[in-house]
């Protein structure tokens, strides 16, 4: 008799159910009589195809000869499950704090990760919309990269670049709008009428295609409108600004948060295009508007940036210093490094991945956290699996049992979870300044993450007890002696030493995170900046009057000193102008603040060589210049003071003006914005009739009645400048802005660890009261042999603290070099301090040592007759 | 078409087939018999699928045969229709019948005419 080939028979043998071998009776006659029919190859496919068919009957046909079983032991298991977690009161607090805990803490971050990673994802073809950057030349060899582009460049690549479907500016400014004779400052923007084309941002009412084609129409969004108009129809309206008068003629819906910039009342830029200065309008090398290019379908980008390097190479004045153009996808720029007058503070790639990484590791220590205690609490239940192995269960029902149990725990953290992030959300948006909104089932991506989390963590928590119960056998399972020892069971080890690496490694970086930004706070910038208040002076003709604030100002006593500047002097340094020691060689440009008499005495700079700006010298105003040392080196100066150096001036109006004139002192390098940065070459001029007026004024105060120096420098503002608010600012604070990153990165680096190191904590606490309680007896025996309590508790925490030693050996250098990396964004960095890591290792001891002593004291100093009783 | 009894067309074929074979009634040739009174294949596995369902609804019986050394020493599964199981085809019968009579004359053309 032939018989089938043997795999197919092994495939039989493995569809036919035990219980109905007639059905592999009926196939092998089958086979015969097809052999006979159709001969071996016909038959051996048919043989095949017979049998997939037949695969169904696997899952239809139960295995009848296994034990009988309640058809369900969903609810007896449930019960057992909810009894055992009742019973272990300590055990399930410990697992649903941590768990709900970790969970939420994900889910937060999973929040914050998917709002960085989503801007500018919500226009329609936003893969194909790109923003027109630059770089610029700018002070000998140095460029910069600038978001912004000249206004000029429009109209050129409209002309001259084929393959876009649209292109258009956005430019933002603050001025007073007119609304039923009522005034507001408001941040406006200027749009050309394809913007709706290239952001296809939702509209209320109104045609997004046509809204601004008007020249005197504008776009406001929703809040606005509310704002304005209150519950009346905003369609038709008119809003005045500069004298002129405009026609709402759409309302959009308000922008969402993850769009690289905010607009709220748009104007068409071809009504607004007179207000612009003549410099905007005419000089191509001027930035100041965001020039958007949508391609059009199946065109490469490249092609693009090469026809504008043309355009650009063409209509640049002279051969060099030709910027370089480049398109940027608009979903790319929030997570890219910033660049030059970036429209909303961008994110870092490096956090969002920081924070995935540090989900990750939190999931990882509530995890482990709880398979190591479901592991230690399974134990001593081994007698009530060993006898229902004895009784029949299979493995899978023991597994079953546990799970039911991993899945009620899990599911009643799931829900705590969501509750604890609910009520986090604020404070999340607190320190990520965004406004998000909590609805983690609006996101599919995160809803199912969670749920899939939840339930992979539910599984795996109790796979792994049952198989560790069922491979060390029915009989050791009855003889109830397994107990949970450090060192039994190689995983939990690991897993101990794993989160201890973590919780020392986040307590090391936390600390040096927090010592660099005290180190920044303290750190001596080379000027004094505390006491010292900067005033805008808003308008052109306020600042005309600075002389007599002057003058009025240094009235009272209050008052050391007072000087102006051109720029806001935390705003970094702008301006920047060519220079040229040397008239051979060619200019080089160097960033030129413009600043009022006593500019250095007020900031307390120091005078490294020469002298500064004087009133006995009339000439300083269009003759003088004084450097920083950076920009002596720059300009490559051995002998600096007494120098001559040729300028531009230019009054940022209309006026360029060439100016002769001699370097008169050098200062001392100070930094005027973040300590990110190297303090760069920056040119001193005093403002003249050339240079543009001094726009904000520095008061340095003394320090003993802040509050009455203020008034009455409020009071001097307003019989000078009532048409305005008075607004002031402490120079440190504005200093301070520029380590907001890193504080909120500090606060969250400190809740990471602080979480860490408590889950940790608690996961020791819950093994050792497992632990001790196993060896109640041995204690008691060992206590009436006559070991003292020290001695008892050393034995039971050393075998504990050993791992968490080892953790810290592990975690210290690891912390160690990735925040050596950190600190070389910092141009000034703290030293490292050997005391931060003993500190934590210290520290790490002694949380885990206070976990596992309450227990171990509760057993030790036990009545050892007591715990000999326990039988 | 089943009315009021829970069988499908499969199953009913199934079962009146397991009447012609009377005393022989066993998986293999059941499919056979089906294959050639009726022109259509019958896969194994919905073969066997509804012998079981069958059994399972308590209109089959079975037992096992002998084991013989032919079939690799595999029994033979001998089916029988049950009382329940016969009333089932029967009402199967019935209500197809019963509607094949409401049908006007003239509708359906494969009907011979008079």
């Amino acid at each position: 008799m032939t018989q089938p080939p043997k795999i197919l028979r092994a495939f039989l043998d493995s569809i036919c159910p035990a219980n109905r071998q007639d059905v592999k009776g009926d196939f092998l006659e089958l086979y015969q009589h097809r052999l006979e029919m159709s001969g071996k190859r016909k038959a051996d496919i048919r043989f095949l195809s017979d049998l997939i068919t037949t695969l169904p009957l696997l899952w239809i046909i139960k295995n009848e000869n296994a034990t009988q079983r309640p058809k369900n032991m969903l609810i007896p298991n449930l019960k057992i499950a909810q009894r055992t977690l009742l019973r272990n009161k300590l055990y399930t607090i410990i697992n649903l704090g941590g768990l709900s805990v970790s969970l939420a803490a994900c889910l937060l971050i999973a929040l914050f990760v998917r709002d960085e990673t989503s801007f500018d994802r919500q226009f329609k073809d936003y893969e194909r919309i790109y923003r027109l950057g630059g770089n610029y030349q700018q002070g000998g060899d140095a460029r910069i990269t600038d978001a912004a582009t000249t206004f000029l460049l429009h109209p050129l690549i409209e002309e001259q670049v084929s393959g876009i479907e649209s292109l258009g500016r956005l430019d933002f400014d603050i001025q007073t709008i007119n609304i039923d004779e009522k005034d507001y400052i408001e941040e406006v923007a200027y749009v050309d009428s394809t913007f709706f084309d290239i952001f296809s941002l939702p509209f209320i009412q109104g045609d997004p295609a046509s809204a601004l084609d008007e020249p005197s129409s504008v776009v406001i969004d929703r809040q606005t409108a509310v704002k304005f108009f209150g519950d009346a129809n905003p369609m038709g309206k008119s809003i005045v600004m500069k004298d002129k008068l405009f026609t709402v003629s759409g309302v959009m819906d308000d922008m969402a948060g993850n769009v690289h910039f905010e607009a709220h009342i748009l104007f068409p830029v071809s009504g607004i295009k007179r207000f612009y200065p003549d410099w905007v309008l005419t000089n191509i090398s001027a930035r100041s508007v965001y020039t958007y290019i949508k391609t059009n379908r199946d065109i490469n980008p490249s092609d693009i940036k090469a026809q504008c390097d043309n355009v650009i190479k063409a209509a640049w004045p002279v051969d060099t210093g030709v910027p370089q153009l480049f398109l940027q996808p608009i979903s790319k720029i929030h997570l890219s490094p910033p660049m030059q007058g970036e429209l909303k503070p961008n994110g870092t790639e490096t956090d969002v991945y920081i924070f995935c990484i540090t989900a990750f590791i939190i999931l990882c220590l509530a995890c482990i956290n709880y398979i190591n205690l479901s592991m230690a609490a399974a134990l001593p239940r081994s007698r009530e699996a060993g006898i229902k192995r004895v009784l029949g269960s299979t493995a899978r029902m023991i597994i079953n049992q546990f799970q039911t149990e991993s899945f009620l725990v899990l599911l009643i953290s799931g829900l705590l979870a969501l509750l604890i992030a609910w009520s986090f959300m604020p404070m999340l948006n607190e320190l990520s300044g965004k406004h998000l909104t909590f609805e983690p089932w609006a996101d599919r991506v995160i809803g199912f993450g969670f749920v899939g989390v939840i339930v992979s963590i539910a599984f795996v928590a109790g796979i792994v007890p049952a198989l560790t119960l069922l491979r060390s056998g029915t009989i050791r399972m009855l003889s109830g002696k397994l107990e949970f020892k450090p060192g039994r069971y190689p995983i939990s080890n690991v897993l101990i030493v794993f989160q201890f690496t973590i919780a020392v490694g986040l307590i090391a970086s936390t600390l040096i995170v927090m010592d660099q930004i005290r180190f920044i706070r303290n750190a001596n910038i080379g000027i004094n900046t505390e006491q010292l208040i900067m005033i805008p002076m808003q308008t052109g003709e306020i600042a005309s009057k600075y002389e007599a604030f002057r003058s009025e100002l240094m009235k009272d006593p209050g008052i050391l000193s007072v000087t102006g500047s051109t720029n806001k002097l935390t705003g970094g340094v702008h301006g920047w102008r060519g220079y040229k020691v040397n008239p051979a060689k060619d200019m080089i440009t160097i960033p030129t603040v413009t600043v009022a008499h006593d500019f250095f005495e007020t900031l307390g700079a120091q005078v490294h060589d020469g002298r500064t700006f004087s009133r006995d010298f009339p000439s300083d105003g269009t003759a003088a210049y004084v450097v920083n040392e950076a920009a002596a080196e720059l300009l490559e100066l051995e002998k600096p003071v007494g120098a001559y150096m040729f300028g531009l001036a230019f009054n940022n109006v209309d006026k360029w003006t060439e100016v002769n004139a001699h370097i008169i002192g050098v200062v001392k390098n100070f930094h005027f914005a973040s300590l990110h940065r190297r303090a760069g070459p920056v040119v001193f001029s005093l403002a003249s009739d050339i240079t543009p007026p001094v726009s904000w004024l520095e008061v340095r105060i003394k320090g003993d009645d802040v509050k009455g120096t203020i008034s009455s420098i409020g009071k001097v503002w307003s019989s000078l400048a009532a048409s305005r608010p008075f607004e002031y600012e402490f120079m440190d604070e504005a200093l301070r802005r520029y380590y907001i990153a890193e504080e909120q990165f500090m606060k969250l680096f400190i809740s990471f660890s602080l979480l860490s190191i408590l889950l940790g904590a608690l996961g020791l606490f819950g093994l050792t009261a497992f632990m001790t309680k196993r060896r109640t007896k041995e204690i008691g025996i060992r206590k009436v042999i006559g070991a003292s309590t020290s001695k008892l508790i050393r034995l039971l925490s050393g075998d504990f603290l050993k791992l968490v030693l080892i953790g810290n050996i592990i975690g210290l250098p690891i912390a160690w070099y990735y925040m050596d990396r950190w600190l070389q964004n910092f141009v000034v960095h703290a030293n490292f301090k050997w005391w931060i890591f003993a500190g934590t290792m210290v520290a790490a001891m002694m949380i885990a040592f206070t976990a596992i002593l309450y227990h171990s004291m509760k057993v030790s100093k036990a009545n050892p007759v007591k715990a000999l009783r326990t039988e | 078409m089943s009315l009021r009894t829970n069988i499908g067309e499969f199953e009913e074929i199934v079962m009146l087939t397991i009447g012609i074979l009377g005393e022989n009634a066993y998986g293999l040739a059941i499919k056979l018999e089906i294959e050639g009174r009726l022109k259509r294949s019958v896969s194994m596995g919905a073969l066997h699928t509804g012998l079981y369902r069958l059994e399972e609804k308590g209109y089959l019986k079975s037992r096992l045969g002998e084991v013989t050394n032919v079939r690799g020493g595999k029994p033979k599964r001998f089916f029988k229709v049950t009382a329940s199981g016969q009333k089932a085809v029967k009402e199967a019968m019935e209500s197809r019948q019963k509607l094949w009579k409401s049908i006007p004359e003239g509708v359906f053309k494969i009907f011979p005419a008079k």
